[in-house]
């Protein structure tokens, strides 16, 4: 508080000095008072005019002077005994006229200080000395007891002005001081605030580094179940087809040899041999074709996943390309499979749909992320011995395209409802989910794209998310800019 | 003569085994079931003498059923055949005594089970059928590398 309280002291000097203008107009205000009411007499005339050349100066002196120079204690004394006595020389003279009485309140109101006991013992001191002499002269009494009265009225009127001044420039300062204090802590909350954007930013972006690399290792796992199971068919019919040629061209060669009929080919095969024989080739007739067709299938099915994730792995260009959604979603059905295979079935109602710009890794991404959460739904709801079923359609509404994706699973809990989209929040049992991907999710659609994500329960339990993509740039790009 | 119950969920999986087993089905008796629900019901209606089932599953995984058929047979072979990687079979080992990985040819599938009758077997019955199946995977790879 002391430096606030010098402040109010230095404002509250800056008031005085006004006032001191205000004094030196006020005496020669009251001489000139005095002057008209001796106007007719020469002599006391010359008395108020010489009082006034001579005590103005001296006044003037006391306060520019003596004030600075010995402070107010000094200074009040040298005015109240110059002015004590030049009232008593003066007054003495010029026959004590009504108007002189007026510089009892006038020298009341114009004590430097406030709050001065000495203040009320010059006052008092003035007043008496003022008032004996007066009646001492022969003033009726009433002109005195009247001004005395007055001065002291003046006196308290303007301790109690000063002291509402003092006050207010005491509880402005205070305010400052709040003020200032408040300014500093916003400014730190401001600079802290910042830091702690900067690091949240850093570590958001880790956490989304580390949480596509924890997907990545998920569906690579399964991937590589996806690929390895029809190579497992594919390499054992390989191997049977193999064989069955070798059987089949030693028919052959044992027909066209019976028919040459070489003496080295040893005794002619027996009845037994050849009903052996025609069975072996019935079953090869019928079991190599179908071999071969497994080989088939099972190369087609390893190259759509190749394909798919050829799909998958586009490069995360800043730019946005434009993308068949109807086709990402065929690429995250044939990426997660594993993810969903064993626990639902999949039901899907494609639109026809325009092309859309997005960032196609990630929209593939979004897709996969809602694929194994309808999975995990689905397993969590447990019922072991009956198949769930994910529903997923396609469709333009008003200038956007949707992607709705239902699960018939467990479906949110309503006190996790307002929470799905916050990182880190997860209901999913330990080490099964960091409560990343919903969140990412949706700063991917929203953020990069100026789309929506959102859920509604299902009525039979089970949850919907819906995907929503703007389809025209402008809007999209406006949807970057706001976040 | 041993008999060996093949359990996958993929009919395509179990449709190439058994042609390309088909060499051994004097030694064996092969039975092949499409998913852990009908595996179960022919483990109900006789005892196995191994198991080689697959671990992804609808319903029952591989992993319980190996338990089951473990339960109902103390001695029966169990085999996990699967494909996923090896670092997601954690765990795995206490049901399986082997675990193959696919793509499995059927030569390894063929020698796994033929060690472990071979380990099986004390009575001469059960190490004559063992010399057999040696002998039938002799010719079997023989006929291997000559295609």
């Amino acid at each position: 508080m002391e430096p606030g309280s010098d402040r109010v002291d230095e404002r509250y000097a800056h008031v005085s000095q006004r006032l001191n203008g205000a004094s030196t107009w006020g005496a020669i205000g009251i001489h000139l008072l005095l002057a008209l009411s001796v106007h007719d007499k020469p002599r006391s005339l010359a008395w108020v005019l010489g009082s006034l050349c001579v005590f103005l100066p001296i006044n003037a002196w006391i306060t520019l002077v003596l004030l600075k120079k010995r402070g107010p204690g000094t200074a009040e004394t040298a005015r109240l005994v110059v002015n004590v006595s030049a009232s008593l020389l003066i007054n003495s003279a010029i026959g004590w006229p009504i108007t002189v009485w007026l510089w009892l309140p006038f020298v009341a109101i114009m004590f430097e200080g406030w709050k001065r006991r000495t203040n009320w013992v010059a006052l008092t001191v003035m007043c008496v000395t003022v008032d004996a002499l007066a009646l001492f002269q022969h003033v009726p009494w009433i002109h005195p007891l009247v001004f005395t009265a007055l001065a002291y009225f003046c006196r308290a009127i303007t301790e109690m002005r000063l002291s509402i001044v003092r006050d207010m420039f005491e509880r402005s300062e205070e305010q400052r001081g709040a003020l200032n204090e408040a300014h500093e802590s916003l400014r730190l909350a401001h600079d802290r605030l910042t830091t702690e954007a900067a690091a949240r930013e850093r570590v958001e972006l880790e956490l989304r580094q580390a949480h596509k690399l924890e997907a990545i290792g998920r569906l690579a796992s399964g991937v590589a179940h996806e690929i390895n199971t029809p190579l497992q068919f594919v390499t054992n019919s390989a191997q049977f087809v193999g064989e069955a040629v070798d059987d089949l061209l030693a028919m052959l060669e044992r027909t066209r040899s019976g028919a040459v009929s070489k003496p080295d080919e040893g005794p002619a095969p027996s009845e037994l041999d050849r009903a052996a024989t025609e069975t072996n080739f019935q079953y090869l007739k019928t079991n190599t074709p179908e071999a071969v067709r497994l080989i088939v299938d099972g190369v087609g099915r390893v190259s759509a996943i190749v394909a798919s994730l050829k799909e998958l792995a586009h490069p995360s260009a800043t730019e946005k390309v434009e993308l068949d959604l109807n086709q990402a979603i065929g690429t995250a059905l044939t990426v997660a499979k594993h993810e969903y295979k064993y626990v639902a079935d999949i039901k899907t109602d494609l639109g026809s749909l325009p092309p859309v710009k997005c960032h196609p890794g990630e929209i593939h991404q979004v897709l996969i992320n809602l694929l194994i959460n309808a999975a995990h739904a689905i397993t969590e709801g447990g019922k072991h011995d009956q198949r769930g079923l994910i529903a997923i359609r396609s469709y333009v509404s008003s200038e956007e395209v949707v992607v709705s994706m239902s699960d018939n699973g467990c479906g949110i809990p309503v006190a996790a409802r307002d929470k799905i989209f916050e990182p880190f929040f997860t209901t999913k049992e330990g080490g099964k989910g960091t409560g990343q991907g919903l969140a990412i999710a949706r700063s991917i659609v929203v953020d990069k794209h100026g789309g929506r994500l959102d859920f509604e329960p299902r009525r039979n339990g089970g949850t919907t998310f819906s995907i929503r993509l703007p389809l025209s740039a402008r809007r999209s790009d406006g949807g970057k800019q706001a976040a | 003569m041993r008999s060996v119950l093949f359990v996958d969920d993929e009919v395509a999986v179990l449709r190439a085994l058994e042609r390309v087993l088909r060499a051994f089905r004097q030694e064996w008796r092969m039975v092949f079931a499409l998913g852990s629900s009908i595996a179960l019901a022919n483990m109900e209606r006789e005892q196995f003498d191994a198991v080689v089932s697959d671990l992804g599953m609808p319903g029952m995984d591989g992993r319980e059923l190996l338990s089951r058929a473990r339960a109902s047979n103390p001695r029966a072979v169990c085999i996990l055949l699967s494909g996923h990687l090896a670092e997601s079979l954690d765990g795995t080992q206490t049901v399986a005594d082997e675990i193959l990985i696919k793509p499995c040819p059927a030569k390894e599938l063929a020698a796994c089970l033929t060690r472990h009758f071979a380990k099986l077997g004390s009575s001469a019955a059960v190490a004559k059928s063992s010399q057999e199946d040696l002998d039938a995977l002799g010719s079997m790879t023989a006929s291997t590398t000559r295609a």
